[in-house]
């Protein structure tokens, strides 16, 4: 469990990002604090799609010659 | 596997996230965002993801920032 | 007791996300289910089948470019909210502008000598986006960005002047419109909305239509930033 989490550590880490967005907007009662928490969710859930399309060695699909290009997928994804 | 500097980014992120959310002045908390836009911004660079990254430069660190700045200055600077 | 309640929804929500992430296929590996089915086809046909090089383009585009004109759609929307939200409710009307508040000297010489090359540099990403990372949205966004700048440093009515109130309108809704109607090319030419001719010859045509849509989001992007922060900023 904990080796599949070291793994995964930039999983975790947009879990725990996303968590503290989450505290933001249900604790505060300042609207842009509430949005700085909302923004932090966000950006945490592209990161973890980000993360998702990553492969070892890869760079951007984009750029030939790559031993491995990355996934194109996921970005979009982020972009819309 | 993630190597030191992926590391110490996802640590600058979390610090400044929680910065971020702590923070009991609006004007610092909006900054502090923006620092974590452009930690988040390289993360996806490093990531290999330029395109995701773009934009949060442009729209995170930049046109969020100055929105929330306009904000502030027409209420109040303080959290109650 | 509220706090604790706060805690409580925490823990709730992140002990699922980690033994989820936990059970996840480990990171970076190749064989991963994101790696294996969907995007092998687009890295292996994406470039001579869609218009574009770049491929994350291809797939805002041409594979995804219904949802893409939907977001466009949005993006106009959220300008229209604010001009609700700032304008109708009388707010910019009753009150005189506000006082501009004058800047340094270095500033306003620093912001001088920049901005033609941050409007260079944004023409070319939304020019180049189907071959390098880039496009409509960021090249749009740094022409947005571009404009506070002038605004703030130079003043209101220096930048007034780049966005002018005849074209201003059309100006705002350029995304949705060029998607739209290249769209409706798309219709005439193969039957269905957004449709992208598919023969070999015609491949000239996709990549003339994936940048005009780019120049059309990037031009409408940058007008409405620009618009929701002067609508702001004179309330």
């Amino acid at each position: 469990m904990l080796l599949a989490l070291w793994t995964n550590v930039d999983y975790v880490a947009s879990v725990v990002l996303f968590c503290i967005g989450l505290y933001c907007v249900i604790a505060k009662n300042n609207l842009i604090k509430k949005f700085i928490g909302l923004n932090i969710m966000e950006t945490s859930v592209f990161a973890f799609i980000v993360a998702m399309g990553v492969v070892e060695g890869g760079t951007h699909p984009s750029w030939e010659p790559a031993p491995g290009r990355r996934t194109p997928t996921p970005y979009p994804r982020a972009l819309s | 596997m993630s190597s030191i500097f992926d590391l110490t980014l996802i640590a600058l992120l979390i610090a400044s996230a929680l910065l971020a959310v702590r923070s009991k002045d609006l004007l610092a908390a909006t900054i502090i965002f923006s620092t974590y836009s452009l930690v988040m911004c390289l993360v996806w660079m490093h990531r290999g993801s330029p395109d995701v990254a773009m934009t949060e430069a442009a729209v995170g660190a930049g046109i969020t920032t100055i929105l929330f700045l306009v904000a502030i200055g027409k209420t109040t600077r303080l959290e109650r | 007791m509220k706090k604790a309640l706060v805690i409580v929804l925490l823990i709730v929500a992140a002990v699922p996300l980690v033994a989820a992430v936990a059970g996840l296929p480990p990171h970076g590996s190749p064989s991963n289910p994101t790696y294996t089915h969907v995007s092998a086809y687009y890295l292996e046909h994406g470039a001579e089948e869609a218009g574009a090089e770049n491929i994350v383009t291809d797939m805002i585009l041409n594979y995804r470019g219904f949802d893409t004109n939907g977001e466009v759609t949005v993006i106009f929307t959220s300008l229209a909210a604010v001009f609700g939200v700032l304008l109708l409710t009388g707010a910019v009307a009753r009150k005189p502008a506000a006082p501009e508040i004058p800047v340094s000297m270095v500033v306003r010489f620093i912001a001088r000598l920049l901005a033609p090359f941050i409007a260079i540099f944004a023409v070319y990403v939304i020019l180049n986006g189907h071959i390098s990372p880039g496009g409509g949205f960021q090249g749009g966004t740094v022409l947005g960005a571009l404009y506070i700048t002038v605004s703030i440093v130079l003043g209101r009515d220096e930048a007034r002047r780049l966005l002018p109130r005849g074209p201003k309108p059309w100006l705002q809704a350029a995304g949705p419109l060029t998607f739209v109607g290249v769209g409706l090319l798309g219709l005439v030419l193969t039957g269905y909305y957004l449709g992208f001719p598919t023969t070999p010859a015609l491949a000239w045509l996709r990549t003339a239509m994936i940048v005009v849509i780019e120049i059309g989001i990037g031009v409408g992007g940058a007008a409405v930033l620009a618009s929701v922060y002067e609508t702001m900023e004179a309330d």
